[in-house]
């Protein structure tokens, strides 16, 4: 299966919602109406019934004032610390590029939480549960296209295989520069390449994300060697346990036939055991 | 829109609340590399995905295009060829006709009426055949150029930059790339829309655009246009089928009492060759249609029954609650509205309403109208009102047209069943009129012939809803009464009862041969200029382009440049070729080898930079003039305020003066609330987007008051004081105004006391005064005053 992607190509966005309200509607979220946030972004983040929103950048330069809007959402990474971090196997990453995860595995546990470079994974306490934007599996599972893309009128939002979409993004930085000069293209290198390829207007520590996004090196190591070594010392753990308790109890009995012969004494031990 | 080099957007936040014509602005700056200005005194989702942005204070629509104007006559950026064939730029205007930038006034202005109730001198010198005059030379001092490049003289960059609050260098850029769609082969569009027509000039708004688009030669060619982004999605389809009180389906004027015959009506019809001149064929069509055969002949098809209104009294909005204040209205049927939110002067309209015997609203969900008798403040106890609540179903519960800002009328199909006991509102207005029907059935009353005679013979809608609205629509398009055939266009309908039409205008829309073509959905588009004549059906004639003959050179009929070959004639076959439904189909040239010019509406027929008599009420020429209440004197001629502006007579007395309120306040829509919020304020997923009324202003304003971003703060002027969380932004500026520092504010209009996200209604604060043609209300520029709330 061929990886896919979308493309977000921010200079397109105008910040209608569409992307938020599809997004609730095809995945039936409830609205979480909250106060004034003192701009026109309806909340300060994601949550775990929000799992993609539009946040809000005024930037005051010296070519003029600037207003630019980023969808908010997982970036289903080529190389998934979410993925490394649960100890449970909940997350995946399905060979069409999704990160998913596997419902009744998870715990909320909260390990995928600091290990995500983008802040994304948010835990419902209630339910116990990890949630975050899921690449519409079902839908694109089925051939159709995640719903934020869909709905997207100035096709900021834009899905296809992730060759198509890493292509695309050259053409769209052409255009980006002639209005905005230092935009780049984020999310073809980073981490393995994303399942999210921004076109930004500027540098990414400009909207609240990583210039140059890595996993905690012990991370892997966790994965990869502390958790399958510490299941293997617990493993051998409790099998030299029960062995050291055969052992033990041979010595004592012996210890005890030793003694009962040298006091003559058996039949009475016999019947106080 | 996608086929436009440069896209002025002016009193419209296209990319907020007209997102898929932005859209077709981004594909043509992504295929052809076109450029977006927004004009607009905040910077808003709009300016941020538009190449230029440029600031002016609420109020200074017409000082902005007026120095446009004159910007393309100093730099002669005109499509001169275009100019002199297309428009009445040569024709000679009479003597008697002048301008006085001192009294600020056109010749005719009656001061006691508040009226221009001459407007004779406002018109063309004829030669002893009554034809005009028209000097192709341009030089004649009485020329409609000539009297036109004095008329904007005095709208230079630096008197225009001071007035309107905008820096004079990025007036200076978007003048010169705007203008540069003068150049043959260039198209440039213009998007406009509450921001230019909510004012007491919106019409003469309006016009400059026309005149520019005229100038430009950027009417009727592929990318052009003066693109009105109507503020409905069916409010086209109402004003085609005439929810207006001065129009008749297909805008035929509505009859007053001065006009108490169809030969009286007839006779005030324009004359040929204006295509106008069939509308006598219009109107008796569509008596026919309402009155079938009790319409004859004998009796002017039953022209006695339509309703007639007073001559010179307003029926407008404003006046309405005026007159429900005056206590002449005793009921009101508030369908598919929200007064009490969306009307101007809240409190004195809302108050009015207690005087009411009843009300009927018809919601899908309890609106602040409905509402009404319990709302913060009132005394339930003191409100007489009967108030009755209809569910009707949704948009997507019911089927039928929508119309939209192209022209194009699309068929709807239902989506789901309405909930509960919501009915369709074809139901209920079938429901009325049989009703009314039945209660007159019997009686002998003269004034009651009109209901007992009126046809209703559709399916009944509450067991065929689709059936109901088939035969509708079978009779708007209009039929043979001979033969019972649907007709195939308005050209054939005739004034001697033989056929009947609903509306003139969409006849062609269900035909024999085509069936229902609002439901065609294909995607076909040669020439690539986006016509898809198969796609749904377009008005007039499913033509996509009107006036789509001014495209052409009128020596040799083809494209004025080869880039943009849209239409073209073909002097071989005598005929019309092209992409679109030509308009007009005359030959290019008369049998005397003159040019049947394009324009075929108008009885010049060619597009009109001077509006004379019967045009707009408040001059030939678009004249500054300041809002109502403003913080700064009209500095390009001695008046003040439009002087034919309309006035509600007793609400307008709550006039503010800029000594106590000097802060321009504006009212506008965000996308993510609809109008008056009954539907998106109830729902959770819109509600959640933006729940709280907010004002935005700028910095340096919120420093001067000691207002914190996220504070609660009141604004307040001469007619109610609300309050509204602040958003200090750098998008709000401080303008220049006159030499003096002015700020503005605004909010949207999207709150009310009603729904899952509740807000002081903004329209506490606008005025009840309108424009001198239409009376659309001021919503967009008036006075305030802001302060801290105190704790």
């Amino acid at each position: 299966m061929t990886r896919m992607a979308r493309l977000i190509d921010i200079t397109r966005c105008t910040a209608c919602r569409g992307c938020q309200v599809a997004c609730k509607n095809w995945n039936q979220l409830d609205g979480e109406i909250g106060e004034f946030t003192g701009t026109y972004q309806s909340h300060i983040d994601n949550s775990p019934g929000r799992w993609t929103m539009i946040k809000f950048y005024e930037q005051k330069k010296p070519t003029g004032l600037e207003w630019h809007f980023r969808k908010n959402c997982c970036m289903h990474c080529g190389d998934p610390g979410c993925v490394k971090a649960c100890p449970n196997n909940a997350l995946k990453k399905a060979d069409n590029g999704a990160v998913i995860r596997i419902e009744e595995n998870c715990i909320g546990c909260g390990y995928c939480v600091p290990h995500c470079p983008f802040g994304i994974p948010k835990i419902d306490e209630q339910a116990e549960k990890m949630k975050k934007c899921s690449f519409c599996y079902d839908r694109i599972s089925n051939g159709m296209q995640p719903a934020c893309a869909k709905t997207c009128v100035p096709r900021a939002i834009v899905y296809g295989t992730w060759d198509e979409m890493a292509a695309l993004a050259e053409e769209r930085l052409v255009q980006a520069k002639e209005h905005y000069p230092n935009s780049i293209i984020y999310g073809k290198d980073e981490l393995d390449g994303l399942g999210v390829i921004y076109i930004l207007p500027d540098s990414p520590d400009q909207f609240d994300l990583p210039v140059n996004p890595t996993l905690a090196p012990t991370l892997g190591l966790w994965k990869d060697v502390v958790h399958p070594f510490g299941n293997f010392v617990l493993g051998a753990s409790i099998v030299a346990t029960g062995l050291a308790f055969l052992f033990s109890r041979r010595k004592a009995f012996e210890a005890k036939e030793s003694a009962k012969l040298e006091e003559g004494g058996y039949h009475d031990e016999q019947k106080n055991d | 829109m996608k086929n436009t080099d440069v896209a002025l957007i002016c009193g419209s936040n296209a990319a907020e609340n007209h997102p898929v014509s932005f859209s077709w602005l981004s594909e043509a700056r992504e295929k052809r590399g076109a450029k977006i200005i927004h004009v607009d005194p905040r910077f808003t989702r709009t300016s941020a995905r538009s190449d230029i942005y440029c600031p002016i204070r609420s109020g200074s629509n017409i000082i902005f295009y007026s120095g446009m104007i004159n910007y393309i006559f100093e730099n002669q950026r005109y499509h001169k060829d275009y100019m002199l064939h297309y428009t009445n730029a040569t024709f000679i205007i009479k003597d008697e006709f002048n301008f006085d930038d001192v009294t600020g006034l056109f010749t005719g202005y009656d001061e006691a009426k508040g009226a221009y109730a001459d407007r004779s001198s406002w018109d063309y010198v004829r030669d002893e055949n009554g034809d005009y005059v028209r000097d192709m030379t341009l030089s004649h001092p009485r020329s409609v150029y000539q009297l036109m490049k004095k008329h904007y003289s005095r709208y230079t960059l630096e008197k225009v930059a001071a007035a309107a609050g905008a820096p004079i260098d990025k007036l200076e850029q978007v003048y010169e790339i705007y203008s540069s769609t003068g150049e043959v082969g260039k198209a440039g569009s213009i998007l406009y829309a509450m921001g230019q027509t909510q004012f007491t000039s919106g019409s003469q708004n309006v016009r400059c655009m026309a005149i520019i688009q005229l100038l430009l030669g950027n009417m009727g060619i592929p990318g052009g246009g003066v693109n009105a982004l109507r503020g409905h999605s069916n409010v086209q389809g109402s004003t085609d089928m005439a929810l207006l009180f001065h129009l008749l389906p297909g805008y035929l004027p509505s009859p007053n009492e001065g006009l108490g015959t169809l030969e009286a009506y007839n006779a005030t019809t324009p004359a040929a060759p204006a295509w106008w001149a069939n509308r006598p064929k219009y109107i008796a069509s569509l008596l026919k249609a309402w009155w079938g055969n009790a319409a004859t002949p004998e009796n002017e098809f039953a022209y006695g029954w339509l309703p007639k209104s007073k001559v010179g009294k307003n029926y407008a909005h404003i006046a309405l609650f005026e007159a429900i204040h005056a206590g002449e209205i005793k009921g009101l049927i508030s369908w598919g509205q929200n007064p009490v939110v969306a009307g101007p002067h809240h409190n004195f309209s809302t108050k009015a309403m207690e005087k009411l015997d009843w009300l009927v609203v018809l919601d899908p969900f309890e609106n602040e109208t409905a509402a009404f008798w319990k709302r913060p403040d009132a005394n339930p106890s003191d409100i007489q009102t009967e108030v009755f609540l209809l569910p009707p179903s949704t948009f997507l519960e019911k089927e039928g047209t929508v119309t939209h800002s192209g022209r194009l009328i699309q068929y709807r199909w239902k989506a789901v069943d309405a909930p509960g006991n919501c009915k369709h509102e074809s139901y209920v207005i079938d429901s009325l009129a049989k009703r009314l029907k039945q209660l007159y059935a019997s009686s002998t009353r003269p004034e009651d012939e009109p209901i007992k005679a009126l046809t209703w013979d559709y399916p009944d809608p509450d067991r065929d809803h689709r059936g109901f609205i088939d035969a509708v629509m079978k009779e708007i398009n209009g039929r043979d009464l001979t033969t019972g055939k649907q007709m195939s266009g308005f050209a054939a309908l005739q004034d001697d009862g033989s056929t009947d039409c609903g509306n003139w205008i969409y006849s062609g829309m269900y035909t024999e041969t085509h069936g229902n073509r609002t439901q065609s959905r294909v995607l076909d588009d040669p020439g690539g200029w986006g016509a898809h004549l198969g796609w749904g059906f377009a008005w007039p004639a499913n033509r996509r382009i009107i006036y789509n003959r001014a495209s052409v050179n009128p020596e040799t009929g083809q494209p004025w440049s080869e880039d943009r070959r849209y239409m073209w004639f073909d002097n071989a076959t005598n005929a019309w070729g092209g992409y679109d439904i030509v308009d007009g189909g005359a030959a290019l040239k008369d049998d005397n080898g003159n040019l049947n010019p394009p324009f075929i509406m108008m009885t010049e027929r060619v597009g009109k930079l001077f509006s004379p008599t019967t045009g707009l009420t408040d001059g030939p020429f678009p004249e500054h003039y300041e809002p109502y209440e403003s913080p700064t004197d009209n500095i390009f001629n001695g008046r003040q305020n439009n002087p034919a502006h309309y006035s509600g007579p007793v609400g307008s007395l709550d006039k503010g003066d800029r000594s106590q309120y000097p802060i321009i306040c504006s009212t506008w829509r965000v996308c993510e609330h609809w109008h008056t919020g009954a539907t998106s304020r109830n729902m959770p997923w819109l509600a959640e987007l933006m729940p709280a009324s907010f004002v935005e202003m700028s910095e340096e304003l919120a420093a001067e008051k000691g207002i914190k971003n996220g504070e609660t703060v009141e604004i307040f002027n001469a007619r109610g004081v609300i309050k509204a969380v602040a958003m200090v932004t750098p998008r709000n500026g401080v303008f220049n105004v006159n030499g003096q520092n002015t700020h503005q504010v605004g909010l949207t209009w999207h709150f009310g006391y009603q729904g899952l996200v509740t807000g002081d209604i903004a329209n506490i604060l606008t005025p009840h005064v309108g424009d001198a043609n239409t009376a659309i209300p001021e919503y967009k520029a008036f006075l305030v005053d802001v302060r801290k709330v105190n704790a």
